[in-house]
């Protein structure tokens, strides 16, 4: 507890952690498994589009 | 057109929205990046600047303008709950962190902090070296600080906590392009009233 003047102060800070004030945490999830679940589709379709054409050969 | 096509384009779809979406904290956390930094931390004792006062004077913070910002926003008391490790915080307000100093014209470091959303902490990375802070206190006294600097940290950094000196002022928002890290804008009193 902090009670005031120079050479008075007492804070207690042990295990005291900044507070998360983060943004908008939902977005930045969501961008997230966009973005996973977005290169998954796309290496795995082409993945298969290349072997289904090189099947054709 | 068949299963495979839409698969890609349904993959290429995604890829986008989630580069669309990251675009604006990465684009966020570049801007921080370029607001003046310290290499070394801020919160070593400084000299007071302010004429010498015959009274002091101090007072529980309720409001925070940043004129340059056209931030105006109320103040709350915020207290840590040492058992889960969190802070109380309000999505549309300011909080002042009980455990610190009140705005006074002696010593020590007032801590305030809030969301790094529109309406509240969003553009404090576009503060500017000089650019002032007015705290009001319930008491009727107003408290006017001046930028110094900006450093980023990590939340474990606790050293602001442990500041002794001259009366500064912390302002607190979360950045990095997932808001891993801790944005501290500190200031320096200049006027109290």
């Amino acid at each position: 507890m902090y009670t005031g003047l120079l050479g008075a102060a007492t804070t207690t800070t042990a295990a005291v952690v900044l507070p998360n004030t983060s943004g908008n945490k939902a977005l930045a999830i969501t961008a997230m498994i966009s973005l996973t679940v977005g290169a998954v589709a796309v290496l795995t379709s082409a993945a298969r589009m290349v072997a289904k054409k090189a099947h054709k050969a | 057109m068949n299963k495979l096509r839409i698969s890609l384009l349904s993959g290429i779809s995604l890829l986008a929205i989630g580069l669309l979406l990251s675009a604006n904290p990465a684009l966020e956390y570049w801007r921080s990046k370029h607001v003046e930094h310290v290499s070394a931390s801020p919160f070593s004792v400084v000299a007071s600047t302010l004429p010498p006062q015959q009274q002091y004077i101090s007072g529980q913070p309720v409001r925070i303008e940043i004129p340059s910002l056209k931030i105006d926003l109320k103040v709350i008391d915020g207290y840590y709950n040492a058992n889960n490790k969190a802070w109380t915080l309000t999505r549309d307000k300011a909080q002042y962190a009980t455990m610190t100093a009140q705005p006074n014209n002696k010593d020590g470091n007032t801590f305030i902090y809030a969301h790094n959303r529109a309406g509240v902490f969003h553009d404090l990375s576009k503060i500017k070296v000089g650019d002032k802070v007015i705290i009001t206190t319930e008491n009727g006294h107003t408290f006017t600080y001046k930028f110094r600097t900006s450093q980023e940290t990590n939340p474990n950094d606790t050293t602001l906590f442990t500041y002794r000196g001259a009366p500064i002022l912390t302002l607190q928002t979360c950045s990095g392009v997932w808001y891993q890290n801790r944005q501290l804008f500190t200031f320096d009193l200049v006027e109290a009233n």
